[in-house]
């Protein structure tokens, strides 16, 4: 005749025991990753040897207050500004022709280079000879060059001023 | 539906598509993405987002409420199609706040994000502004919490709410300065008329509506504290990027989540109905349950299923195999356990025969569990006593198709149910026992015309929501059927073709039915005539009638015989072998169809294939290498009989609390003592397991492999979510383990193994195989050559003849108890709860909403009494008493009571005052035929039901999201043609 049984006996473990049982756990563990593991103390011991985990665990405890420190730091309005800045010189860079983009800076080296030829000459320059150099071809095109250049901006300046609908 | 095909151009290119489909369908259908916030398949166009707006032969239109036409040029970027869809997407963005790296919702699936990106949304037109204070955020409800200022209020919630949930608990305060989703009138969630299903939460497509169990938890910095968080989200804000950049940052974060969150289908465990969805774990922590994609529930949920898993994680669940060792339980090996089960088993069998060991299996468990189940009992035990719980519910049910149709299944799908014209409900109450399956009633009821009878004694929701509902005297629902059939012959309304055609035996079933007048029935059952009349006009005038029924027909003397009654109502109406029509027993447990399939009854093999039949039987011989017993076995309450009779000396009970769940409990207690030897496999520490003396844990669903099978006879898989817990272990490996220590050689390695080996040998199962099932996909039994058949006997119905017989069966009258027991006790369901509980018990929410038990007490009874809310009673049967607090409703009316079965405690549990009073051809216990009388202990003390119960709370009805009242607001601007 079976009564019915409403306790279920659950073994108690002392806390010897408790850990005993963990370390045989992780003794099983470590016996199959020896070479992982050993190559894992040696990387730690040389950290340990530089300091590195020193600082680590540091800032680690100090997480919260870094964070909020971090944040704190980028929510300033120069900071916002600066990251505003960059953002849209990424952006602007980004939606630039690249192949314009080198004839311009390779245009501008060669300009650099003659004007530094110039400059070394001594020599000066008169209303006839600016009137003259029109002329010329190569100062031509850059003038055109620049004039254009001021004509976008121009206009790109206008429609970014009005007012958002 | 018009099926003819008609052209179309989409941005310059031709499709094709089906006349009367929505232009956002063909989209969809043809992987073009386009945005869709809004836009919702389960029900009909919502058209509160406007951001599907295209251009169609130059007007603008919305996609999701314009059809195709022919010749329609369609234009998704035009320059006005784009202006209207990204002003639509300003608009919803002024109420949300973007911070998705750190919001919950960032899981690759928020509709708002990735519609957002999908548009190239960089900047906002209208700046974000908060609705509320932050303190209006509700987080009262147990398992979710709405925060109106990330709600774009773009109504999906209250649309399924009040569409297809049809619990009709949220609107939109489209007349308010802000609107805002409201619970009823605009009290606090928890304190509302909802029940807690949770399909708002699951088709919210942003952060407004979230589960509990995910926030904080799903992301890697969703857990911050405020003063954290919030200088972040305003960081991000300052430095003002293109929201492309945020985006590209949260979907980072979302891989990152991919990685950790794992999403695995599965089948819900808590009724019948079968859905399906994904559970979201993080190691073993359940985030949430996703339902999307299940063929039978789509979005939807009830709150079992939503919410109600806590009991995976319980600290009750068994870990360890126990022994019974000097009065007590103590935790052993597997090995030690294994080998004393198959030692004890393998004694008692040789020493006292074959018939000594009886088998319970569980309808709880997977199919191939209850087909190894069935093997154990005939290959090793070499018996056929092996039984199910069907035995307590359905088989009666069972009984009476077999005998009139000849399959033991639903006729067809829940897509049958919902396009039904008329839907009958006998004794049985799916918006609390079935409660998706009832949605979808509730939806064609409320939307699609469709009619509804009740017949009940308790005024349950689904009595309420009905056109025609009677409450007949308990145990007489065949009189009223048959009388209403038999009306219906006499005036010419049954289908003479149909069973001329179809239907042996109607000569002599029009004589049966001479005695069953409608006087006759007004006499025996307390309906009107008139009413009759009125049900028999209703099926007369329907395009299809189902009827639906549960424990209130089956648990009677007379329950074969009434469910027979059901199915030769419909065969004289013609309401089988066609859609929308035909015989549904409701099944109760998620794989108590499944357990009855695979043949753990002690007269069917696997697939229906009776012990008796020779060639069968013969096939099973060959692949057990056992001969198998002619004889069917015995059932379970046969089996207790042949304990008391010192005859049957062992028993092996999987996943059932037989000492709660049999009638009778107090004579299954001193049965199950009787015994010499008792192996119990449970997740929990039953109350049956306490008789046990070896307990081995199980694992339950999430833990394992396997199919279930649902009312619809559908099959689908369900896949391992969560490693097994402790030494717990699915129950076909405990079954093979066993079996092994006997000498039965088993080799499986996964249940895929096991099905293939029962399909190959049961015929309706021949082409099913887990490839076929994979995924979301399912296969319908019902065919003689193993095709999936969603609908049954369309090529006949599965008698040799191909023809359906009317069963010729009267009446019997219910068991009468003696005057001094004055008032009849009803039993049942109640949604918040699975059975007797002892799995959603272990969930706080649900225990918040339903705490206790209770006995519901009419309020004429009460006055009688002088009781209130919360007296305690205790109810004296001639078998048993019980002690509990009432619950004065109307939902019983007179001298009946109703007594929900969520119990586990010998002081309230239904069972201690049922009795041994059986269906007289299944054995199936009438449960409902119980009478009591009450003493009262205490005439008033605390209403065992909270406040925040939703029961009693009044809905709030309308037509869906309302639309129209959003356009009717003024300066609203409106963005189409």
């Amino acid at each position: 005749m079976a009564e019915p049984i409403t306790h279920i006996h659950k073994p108690t473990f002392t806390e010897e025991q408790v850990m005993e049982q963990k370390l045989e756990v992780l003794k099983k563990q470590f016996a199959n990753n020896e070479d992982a593991l050993n190559k894992i103390l040696d990387i730690v011991g040389e950290l340990h040897e530089i300091g590195v985990l020193e600082a680590a665990n540091s800032a680690l405890q100090a997480k919260e207050k870094i964070a909020k420190i971090v944040l704190e730091q980028v929510s300033r309005e120069p900071v916002t500004h600066l990251l505003n800045t960059l953002m849209g010189a990424t952006g602007a860079m980004m939606a630039a022709n690249p192949n314009q983009i080198t004839t311009l800076i390779k245009s501008a080296m060669a300009g650099v280079d003659a004007g530094s030829q110039f400059v070394q000459e001594d020599k000066r320059v008169r209303v006839r000879d600016l009137m003259k150099t029109l002329k010329d071809p190569d100062i031509n095109r850059a003038i055109g060059f620049g004039l254009h250049f001021l004509k976008g901006m121009g206009k790109e300046l206008q429609e970014n001023d009005q007012p958002q609908k | 539906m018009n099926d003819s095909i008609v052209h179309i151009k989409i941005n310059d290119v031709d499709y094709e598509a089906s006349a009367g489909t929505k232009i956002i369908e063909v989209l969809n259908q043809n992987n073009i993405p386009h945005p869709q916030i809004c836009y919702l398949p389960s029900v009909d166009p919502i058209q509160t987002c406007d951001t599907c707006i295209v251009e169609a032969n130059s007007e603008l239109v919305r996609s999701c409420s314009t059809l195709v036409e022919d010749g329609m040029d369609i234009k998704l970027d035009s320059r006005q199609a784009k202006a209207s869809q990204t002003e639509a997407m300003d608009r919803l963005l002024a109420n949300h706040s973007l911070y998705c790296t750190v919001c919950d919702n960032n899981n690759g699936n928020c509709k708002l994000h990735n519609t957002a990106e999908l548009m190239n949304i960089e900047h906002q037109k209208y700046p974000y502004t908060p609705k509320v204070d932050s303190s209006e955020v509700d987080m009262s409800h147990p398992f979710y919490r709405y925060d109106p200022n990330q709600c774009i209020t773009c109504g999906q919630c209250v649309e399924v709410c009040q569409s297809l949930q049809v619990n009709e608990t949220l609107s939109i305060d489209w007349e308010a300065d802000r609107p805002r989703v409201i619970w009823d009138d605009g009290v606090a969630i928890n304190e509302s008329s909802c029940v807690g299903c949770g399909q708002c939460v699951t088709v919210c497509p942003c952060n407004a509506l979230m589960e509990k169990s995910m926030l904080g938890n799903a992301g890697f910095m969703t857990g911050l504290k405020p003063d954290m968080l919030e200088p972040m989200i305003d960081l991000v804000k300052e430095v003002e990027p293109g929201y492309s950049g945020i985006f590209a940052v949260s979907e980072v974060e979302a891989a990152m989540r991919e990685t950790r969150t794992k999403k695995t289908k599965t089948v819900c465990t808590f009724c019948g109905v079968g859905c399906s969805f994904e559970v979201w774990t993080k190691d073993r922590e359940i985030l949430k349950i996703q339902p999307s994609e299940g063929p039978v529930n789509a979005v939807s949920t009830c709150v079992k299923g939503k919410f109600g898993w806590d009991f995976v994680n319980s600290e009750e669940r068994l870990t360890k195999p126990l022994i019974r060792k000097n009065g007590q339980f103590v935790e052993s090996s597997w090995e030690e356990a294994l080998s004393l089960v198959a030692k004890k088993l393998g004694e008692i069998k040789s020493h006292y025969g074959k018939d000594s060991v009886g088998l319970i299996s569980s309808s709880k468990i997977t199919n191939e569990e209850n087909y190894l189940i069935q093997k154990l009992a005939r290959q090793v035990f070499e018996t056929n006593n092996v039984d199910n719980c069907s035995r307590y519910c359905q088989s009666p049910a069972t009984d009476g198709l077999m005998r009139t149709v000849g399959m033991g299944g639903d006729a067809g799908t829940i897509k049958d149910i919902a396009k039904a014209g008329l839907v009958i409900i006998v004794g049985a109450n799916p918006a609390e026992g079935h409660p998706v399956l009832a949605t979808r009633v509730k939806r064609a009821h409320k939307l699609h015309g469709q009619k509804l009878i009740v017949s009940d004694i308790r005024k349950n929701e689904m009595a309420e929501r009905s056109d025609i509902f009677i409450r007949p005297k308990q145990g007489t629902d065949q009189v009223w059927l048959m009388a209403v059939t038999h009306y219906m012959i006499q005036q010419g309304w049954h289908d003479q073709h149909f069973i001329e055609a179809n239907v042996n035996f109607f000569s002599e079933y029009k004589d049966m039915l001479e005695k069953y007048t409608l006087e006759y029935a007004e006499e025996i059952t307390g309906i009107s005539k008139e009413t009759l009349i009125s049900i028999a006009e209703m099926i007369r005038d329907a395009d299809g009638t189902c009827v639906l029924w549960g424990m209130g027909v089956t648990q009677n003397n007379g329950g074969s015989d009434t469910s027979a009654a059901i199915s030769n109502l419909l065969l004289a109406t013609g309401n089988y072998r066609r859609p929308g029509a035909g015989a549904y027993p409701l099944r109760g447990h998620n794989n108590v169809q499944g357990a009855c399939d695979m043949g753990t009854l002690p007269g069917w093999l696997p697939g229906y294939q009776h012990v008796e039949d020779d060639n069968a039987r013969a096939k099973f011989e060959v692949a057990y290498g056992v001969s198998i017993d002619k004889k069917p076995g015995l059932n379970n309450i046969e089996m207790l009989q042949s304990i008391s009779e010192g005859k049957m000396k062992a028993m092996y009970l999987v996943g059932e609390d037989m000492a709660l769940v049999d009638a009778d409990a107090n004579h299954v207690d001193k049965v199950l003592s009787a015994l010499d030897f008792f192996v119990v496999q449970d997740i929990f520490f039953s109350r049956t397991a306490q008789y046990a003396d070896v307990i081995l844990p199980a694992a339950p669903s999430l833990e394992k492999d396997g199919t279930f099978t649902n009312t619809e006879r559908r099959v689908q898989r369900l896949y391992q979510a969560l490693p097994t817990l402790g030494d717990s272990k699915p129950d076909w490996w405990i079954i093979q383990e066993v079996a092994n220590r006997l000498g039965a050689n088993w080799n499986y390695t996964h249940p895929s193994e096991i099905f293939a080996e029962m399909a190959s040998l049961s015929p309706i199962f021949a082409k099913a195989n887990y490839e076929t099932l994979e995924g979301w996909n399912s296969f319908f039994w019902g065919s003689p050559n193993g095709e999936s058949t969603p609908l049954l006997y369309e090529d006949g119905f599965n008698f040799p003849d191909n023809k359906a017989r009317f069963a010729l069966s009267d009446w019997v009258e219910p068991y009468s108890f003696a005057e001094e027991f004055d008032l009849h006790i009803n039993n049942g369901r109640i949604l918040e709860h699975f059975h007797e509980g002892n799995m959603t018990n272990k969930s706080k929410g649900i225990q918040a909403k339903v705490p206790d038990i209770f006995v519901e007490v009419s309020p004429e009874l009460a006055k009688e009494r002088g009781i209130t809310d919360g007296a305690l009673v205790r109810l004296v049967s001639p078998f048993g008493a019980v002690k509990l607090n009432a619950l004065i409703t109307d939902r019983v009316q007179k001298n009946e009571l109703f007594l929900p079965m969520n119990s586990v405690n010998k002081e309230s549990a239904i069972n201690f005052l049922t009795g041994p009073i059986y269906d007289s051809r299944t054995n199936t216990p009438a449960y409902k035929q119980t009478k009591v009388r009450m003493e009262v202990l205490s005439d008033r003390g605390t209403k065992p039901l909270p406040q925040t119960n939703p029961r009693d709370k009044k809905r709030h009805p309308q037509n869906g999201v309302e639309v129209e009242r959003k356009w009717q607001r003024p300066g609203y601007v409106h963005l189409t043609t």
